[in-house]
Formats: structure tokens, C-alpha cells, sequence
């Protein structure tokens, strides 16, 4: 169920029937069972770490704010913190790390081989332990008192629509909704479903429509013109973005219908015109989680301007890192923490829009650069895919024919090629509409003339059929 | 709320009805330079090739207008099968095309698979009514799912459809009467060599002999000429314990169903057996002087490159010559 969006949205549809027939009272209940059988309808045994890591969270909760000296709470904290990271490390790096200190030794002289644990990833683990963190360390620092009920913290941390691929959700506001009640609101519900039109249409009409070139391209970079690997690139950038922000909308919008509110995950991050301005726009539950919770405590800016910068890049290592156990994750974290210490700080002035356009071609270009190394396999794969595209790049006739090829093998390519860039420019305006025009002082808007366009672009050119989303993966 | 409502329901009619006309009407389209609809255009073809990309790249259509006497056309889709092969015949037919000899793809891997439409310009050629006969088809062979039915009949050559003055232009520019004038190359032998064979299948499937028996039984109808064609695949094909058991199963099936038909025998070129072999018969790529072992002829396993393709094709129309004169 959780690797097919279609029967997510099926499932939403029966769990909501239920929801509103029952009393708001207990609507949370509903929702806790629909959390558990979703989670439980991917892998019935993962609800084990998931289970104990929230009971201990929520217990370690308790004590920290129980204990009122800053020592006590702060050793709480560390107790709370460390188990789930440790939970975390077991199944998501210690191979990787094993495998990286054996190569180590290996390179050093020493013979020495890898323990590796054959684990298999619990669902969404990396969102709902840094939920968890999140909830304890804004009890260490009093921000919001421990949550005394079980159930609703079980129902945030699980919380069905956002365990797969997030948004990180804070505790505080999804909490005070519960306390509050879940009750109907006729126009958050209608905002729900416009989001989730907006998201399907990203992900069913554009990021699967594309996931086949890129993975195509990618796999094998070598068989085909230096022309593809450059377009390839660039679609992996819109497949990526169209994936994980379609994700968001859709989970912020089944929130939606469900009552609650969420915050927006994604705002054009393209249109940014620098790289401090594209990560205040990109992914924003996790850049918001990185600066309150890594960053900000490692000292933030108010320090020395070396600090700072090691603050800075440790942050992004860290980003990096929570996407994967691999170095590209790593370099490409590194590189966003290298470009950010040597940008400026975030324009705001206004410029001529050609300045403006150039930024944002000039950033948009750099974060798909940094996009090849977070598809690739490996480091070696991502330098053999960057040679390939920039020492076989050529605008010959064959060259374009040969690159367009991929999309499908056969001669309809090139409809299945402009009808993709047909989708791209219209999610271009719509966000030009989100950015510079109407839409630009309200968190999230959709007229009607593009909801119809989008909910028919869907049903006539959406790619069904069971595709996960990349960001699930990490 | 309403509002949103109201949309709802307007993006939902406005989904059934431009699926409704394109069902029914997308054939209707300013024809390209192959495919069914180009063919029926012509009302009368003396020579028309059908099958799959065993046609579309191993005939030459340069060849055939050179050497064959009337027009020549070859209506070629990817994975083409009997059985659907039988169904665009009997469509074209009752559209008005006039047909003098039909040359049949014997492929014995399409012989050997479930009923599937894999080439969707299948479905931009033809009405609702052959659509439904091909779900009909394919749901009593295939355990089909919802998923199936909606990209055949929601989604199918949507993106064709959308980017059509584009798009036909581009592929109408690959054929001339359905032949395939792109040029592609040969291979290397250690290529070639290297490439996975195809694998076993369990057998003929009824639907696809059904296929072949419908296709003579309307050839009998309208009094067209019947020739089976096999292209010449690369040695190693005819080496594989699997796609000869095929091989020889599909041939004897054709030759028992020219038997059945009682109009006349399957006679192979050799003239080793039967009589009437003016209206029906069998030429397989092993009786023509073709080289299966030159890497320079294939593009893979199965297709031919440029050159074997003009090879066989003058080879084929030398053996139909003799055959006329025989």
C-alpha cells in the first residue's frame, strides 16, 4: 500500500469515511488505527523498533521535564536522544560505515573485511526520529510541554500520510490540533484536495513520466551522446523535485481533509536565485530541523566567522548524510555547505529581471549539478557521468535524435519528449503565478482554471501504476 | 466546497468525453505514412506485407517497388500477433481495402504469446468497436487488470495525439508506404554473440493459431493470395533448442491449417509437397541463399540491419518470381 500512491488515496478514502462518521472526540483513535495498519500493511515487524522508539521518546519526554535542573534535563535529553539515533544507526548506517573502516584498513595495509548486518530499512525511520528529537529537545529547552497522552503522541509520530517520504511536522502544532479536536472544516478539506491534485499531477504526470529516461541515462551513461547526460541531469532535477514535492502535497493535503494543518514542505525552490535562497525554499521541514536542531545549537552564526563556517558545513554533512548511507551523499552535502559559505548573504534587493533570471539559471544549474551526485551510484559513477556529459556534448542531428531516443526506444520519443516539456512548462507558469504573480503573498493557492487543467492532465496523461517515491528511500 | 465540487465533476466529463472521441475518432487523423489507416487510404493494394518489426526491418520497401509488379505496402507493428493480425485484416477489409496477395510475419514468438497489444499505434489506427474486440481478446487470455483497461483506453497515444502535427511529421518521415527507410547498421559478430537468447514458451497459443486460421479463412473470403514469410534471424537463432522447438511447431500448425482449409496445401517453396500452391503458401528463410552467419545483416538476434535487409528482400522476391512461373 505504501509504494503505490493510488492506494494510499483509496485507503485515505475509507479511513476518512470512518473519521467522520465517528464523534471528534475520538477521531484520534481512528487515526492511530489507520497509522498502525498502514505502517503494518509495509512490514508488520518494523512496528517493532518503531513501536519501542516512540514509547521510549515519549517516556524520556516525561523525565525531562520532571527533572528541573539544567543538568538533569540535559542528561535526559542525551538518554531520550541516544537510543533513537542509535536505533538509526543500526539500520540505516552501520554497514555503510563498517564497509567504509574496513576500506580504510584495507587502503592502511590491514586485511580486513566488513560486518555487514542484512537489515531491512523500517519505514520512514529517518522522519519519525528526527520527529522524536525534535520533541524532546523542545522539551530540554521548555519551548512545549511534555505530551501527556500517549496515543496522540503515538498518532503524531506515526501520523500515516507523512511516515513515508514527510514532511517533517513539528510536534507542537500537530499536538495542539489534536487537543483542540479533529472537526470537519469545509475549507481546509477543499484546500486538502486541491493539494492533492496539484501533487498527483507532479508526480503521475511529470516525475514518472521522466523516471524511465533518467534511469535509463543513468544506468549507462557511456551508450549514449554527452547531450543526453546533460538532459538527464536536468530531468532528474525535475523528476526529483516533482517526486518528493508532489509527496508533500499530497500528504499535506490528506492531512487536509483529516482536519489538520500542515506546513508547506516545497516553495519553487528553481525559482531561487541564490543557494541560501533555494534551501529556504527546498525541502523546508528538514532545512528548519537542521538549523533549530544541528545547527543553531552548534552555535549558528552569532560566533566566530571560522566557526560559523564549520557550523555551517557540518550542518550540510549532516543533511547529507541523513539521506544515505553513501559518499555522494556525503560530497553532495559538502558541496551545498561549500557553495553556501562562499555565497552572499540572501539577495533581497531588487535587480533588473535579466540579473534575475541569469541568478536563478546560474543557481538552478549548480543544484542539478549537485543532483548528479546524489543519483549516482557511486563517487566514480558520478565523475564518469560529469565527463561523459561535458567531453561528448555535441548539438549534432544524430546526437539529438539519439538522445531523445531514450524516452521510450521507438519512434514515438519525441511526442513522449514534448509532451514532457509541455508539462514542465506548465508547472513553470503555474509556479511563475506562485513566485511573481497572484499567488505569491498566500502560502499555497490554486485557481480553477489550473485545477481543471492539472485534474485532466492527470487523468489523460498521468504514468499509474506502482512507482514509489525516491524520497522513501531515505 | 462546491466549488471545488463543481470542478470535480466538470474535469470528470470533460476526462470521459475527449476519452470517448478519441476512441472513436482519433483514426481520424490526417493519415501518417504507415499503419492501418494509410493503407486503407490506398482502396487497393496488390502487395501487402503484414506483421511485426520482423517486416518493418527486414523488408526493403525500395526492393519490393523495384521488383514486385502493383503497389506494394507493408503494415508493420512492434510484437504484432496472429490473432490481432487477423482483426486489422478483417477491420481493413470492411473499411473497403482491396487486397491482391498477403504476405503473413511468421514469428513463432508472437505465435507463442498471449494475446497483448504492444505497439499502441494498433489502437490509434482503429475505432472503438476493434478496441473492445482486442480488450475482449486480451482479458480471456491475460489476467487484465483496471491499471490495463485505462491506459488502453484513458491514456494510450495521448502524447501522440497531443504533439500530432509534430509527431507525424517525424515518424511519417521514417516510412514510405509503411517500409522503414531509416538505415541502420550491422553489428559485430562478438556483439552479437553476447546478446541473451529469448528464452523458452509453453508452446503455440490457441488464440494466436485461431489467428492464422482466421486470417486464411477471410483470404478464402475475399479471394486474396496467401504467403507466409519468415526473415531470416541471425545463426545462433536457429542453433537455440527453444526457438526451433517453436519454430517447428508454428510451421506445422500453418501447414496443417492450409491443409485444413481444403482450398489448397501448404506448399513450401521447395515444391516438396501439395498443388495449389498459387494461393497459399510457405517460404522460409532457410530455403533462400541468405548468409544467417554475417553480423554485417543483423541488427540483433532477430532483426535485420540495412544491408541483410535489401538482401533478403531481393532474394525473397527472386523465389516469388519463381514461384509465379512455376
Amino acid at each position: 500500500m505504501a509504494s503505490d500512491i493510488m492506494l494510499t488515496l483509496l485507503f485515505l478514502g475509507a479511513v476518512l469515511a470512518v473519521y467522520y462518521l465517528a464523534p471528534p472526540r475520538i477521531r484520534w483513535g481512528i487515526l492511530l488505527a489507520a497509522n498502525l495498519i498502514f505502517y503494518a500493511s509495509a512490514s508488520f515487524w518494523m512496528l517493532l523498533p518503531a513501536g519501542i522508539t516512540v514509547c521510549w521518546s515519549w517516556f524520556a519526554g516525561e523525565r525531562i521535564e520532571e527533572v528541573h535542573t539544567e543538568k538533569g534535563k540535559r542528561g535526559w535529553l542525551l538518554l531520550g536522544i541516544l537510543p533513537l539515533l542509535g536505533v538509526l544507526f543500526v539500520f540505516k548506517y552501520f554497514n555503510f560505515f563498517s564497509a567504509s573502516a574496513a576500506s580504510l584498513l584495507r587502503f592502511a595495509g590491514f586485511s580486513a573485511d566488513p560486518l555487514l548486518l542484512k537489515l531491512m530499512l523500517p519505514m520512514g525511520i529517518s522522519y519519525y526520529t528526527f520527529k522524536m528529537i525534535s520533541y524532546l529537545a523542545d522539551i530540554c529547552q521548555g519551548k512545549r510541554a511534555a505530551e501527556p497522552h500517549m496515543g496522540y503522541y503515538l498518532t503524531y509520530v506515526l501520523f500515516f500520510p507523512q511516515i513515508l517520504s514527510g514532511p517533517i511536522e513539528r510536534s507542537e502544532g500537530f499536538l495542539e490540533q489534536l487537543h483542540r479536536g479533529l472537526y470537519y472544516d469545509s475549507e481546509l478539506f477543499a484546500e486538502g484536495i486541491q493539494r492533492i491534485i496539484l501533487g498527483l499531477f507532479k508526480k503521475m504526470v511529470i516525475a514518472n513520466r521522466l523516471s524511465g529516461y533518467v534511469d535509463t541515462v543513468f544506468a549507462s551513461p557511456g551508450e549514449y551522446p554527452g547531450l543526453a547526460a546533460v538532459m538527464a541531469a536536468f530531468f532528474y532535477s525535475f523528476q526529483l523535485y516533482c517526486d518528493f514535492s508532489g509527496y508533500s502535497d499530497i500528504a499535506v493535503g490528506m492531512g487536509n481533509l483529516m482536519g489538520i494543518r500542515s506546513r508547506q514542505n516545497f516553495r519553487c525552490p528553481y525559482f531561487a536565485r541564490n543557494i541560501r535562497d533555494f534551501w529556504s525554499r527546498w525541502h523546508i521541514s528538514l532545512s528548519g530541523w537542521l538549523r533549530d536542531y544541528v545547527y543553531i545549537p552548534l552555535g549558528g552564526s552569532r560566533v566566530s566567522k571560522a566557526k560559523h563556517s564549520r557550523n555551517l558545513l557540518l550542518t550540510f554533512l549532516a543533511s547529507g548524510l541523513w539521506h544515505g548511507d553513501n559518499w555522494t551523499f556525503i560530497v553532495w552535502g559538502g558541496m551545498h555547505g561549500v557553495w553556501n559559505l562562499l555565497s552572499r548573504k540572501k539577495s533581497t534587493e531588487t535587480v533588473r529581471p535579466v540579473r534575475r533570471v541569469w541568478q536563478t539559471l546560474v543557481t538552478f544549474s549548480g543544484v542539478t549539478l549537485g543532483w548528479v551526485f546524489f543519483r549516482a551510484e557511486n563517487l566514480s559513477a558520478a565523475v564518469s557521468y560529469l565527463r561523459r556529459a561535458v567531453l561528448g556534448f555535441s548539438l549534432s542531428v544524430t546526437d539529438i535524435q539519439n538522445s531523445i531516443l531514450p524516452f521510450t526506444g521507438d519512434n514515438t520519443c519525441a511526442a513522449y519528449f514534448l509532451t514532457v516539456c509541455l508539462f514542465l512548462f506548465l508547472l513553470f507558469l503555474y509556479e511563475w503565478g506562485q513566485v511573481y504573480g497572484k499567488g505569491k503573498d498566500k502560502e499555497f493557492s490554486l485557481p480553477a482554471v489550473w485545477m481543471a487543467v492539472m485534474g485532466i492532465s492527470t487523468a489523460l496523461f498521468g504514468v499509474f501504476g506502482a512507482s514509489g517515491f525516491l524520497y522513501a528511500q531515505f | 466546497m462546491k466549488r471545488i465540487g463543481k470542478i470535480l465533476a466538470a474535469v470528470l466529463f470533460a476526462v470521459l468525453l475527449l476519452t470517448g472521441i478519441k476512441n472513436e475518432y482519433a483514426r481520424l487523423l490526417p493519415a501518417s505514412s504507415y499503419g492501418m489507416q494509410a493503407a486503407i487510404k490506398k482502396k487497393s493494394v496488390d502487395h501487402l506485407f503484414m506483421g511485426s518489426s520482423m517486416f518493418r526491418q527486414g523488408l526493403s520497401i525500395d526492393v519490393l517497388e523495384e521488383e514486385l509488379q502493383g503497389s506494394v505496402y507493408i503494415l508493420s507493428y512492434n510484437g504484432n500477433q496472429p490473432a490481432f493480425m487477423a482483426m486489422e485484416l478483417e477491420y481493413m477489409l470492411r473499411e473497403g481495402l482491396k487486397i491482391g496477395t498477403l504476405y503473413v510475419d511468421l514469428y513463432p514468438y508472437t505465435a507463442a504469446a498471449a494475446p497483448w497489444i504492444s505497439d499502441t499505434k494498433i489502437l490509434l489506427d482503429t475505432d472503438l468497436g476493434f478496441k473492445l474486440d482486442a480488450w475482449e481478446l486480451m482479458s480471456a487470455y491475460n489476467d487484465t487488470k483496471f491499471l490495463d483497461f485505462y491506459e488502453m483506453f484513458v491514456t494510450a497515444n495521448n502524447e501522440q495525439i497531443l504533439t500530432y502535427p509534430i509527431h507525424n511529421h517525424l515518424v511519417s518521415s521514417q516510412f514510405r508506404n509503411g517500409g522503414n527507410i531509416l538505415t541502420p547498421g550491422g553489428q559485430t559478430k562478438e556483439h552479437l554473440d553476447s546478446l541473451g537468447m529469448l528464452g523458452g514458451r509453453d508452446g503455440l497459443q490457441d488464440a494466436q493459431t485461431e489467428g492464422y486460421e482466421k486470417l486464411l479463412e477471410l483470404a478464402g473470403e475475399y479471394g486474396i493470395r496467401v504467403c507466409f514469410l519468415e526473415t531470416p534471424k541471425y545463426e545462433r537463432m536457429y542453433r537455440d533448442e527453444d526457438y526451433m522447438e517453436l519454430y517447428e511447431a508454428c510451421r506445422s500448425k500453418i501447414r496443417e491449417l492450409l491443409e485444413k482449409s481444403g482450398s489448397a496445401s501448404g506448399k513450401e517453396a521447395d515444391g516438396e509437397e501439395g498443388t495449389d500452391a498459387e494461393n497459399f503458401s510457405m517460404i522460409l528463410a532457410e530455403e533462400l541463399a541468405f548468409d544467417f552467419g554475417d553480423p554485417a545483416c543483423f541488427q540483433d538476434l532477430i532483426h535485420l540491419s540495412t544491408e541483410g535487409r535489401i538482401c533478403y528482400t531481393r532474394l525473397l522476391c527472386e523465389r516469388l518470381e519463381e514461384l509465379s512461373t512455376e
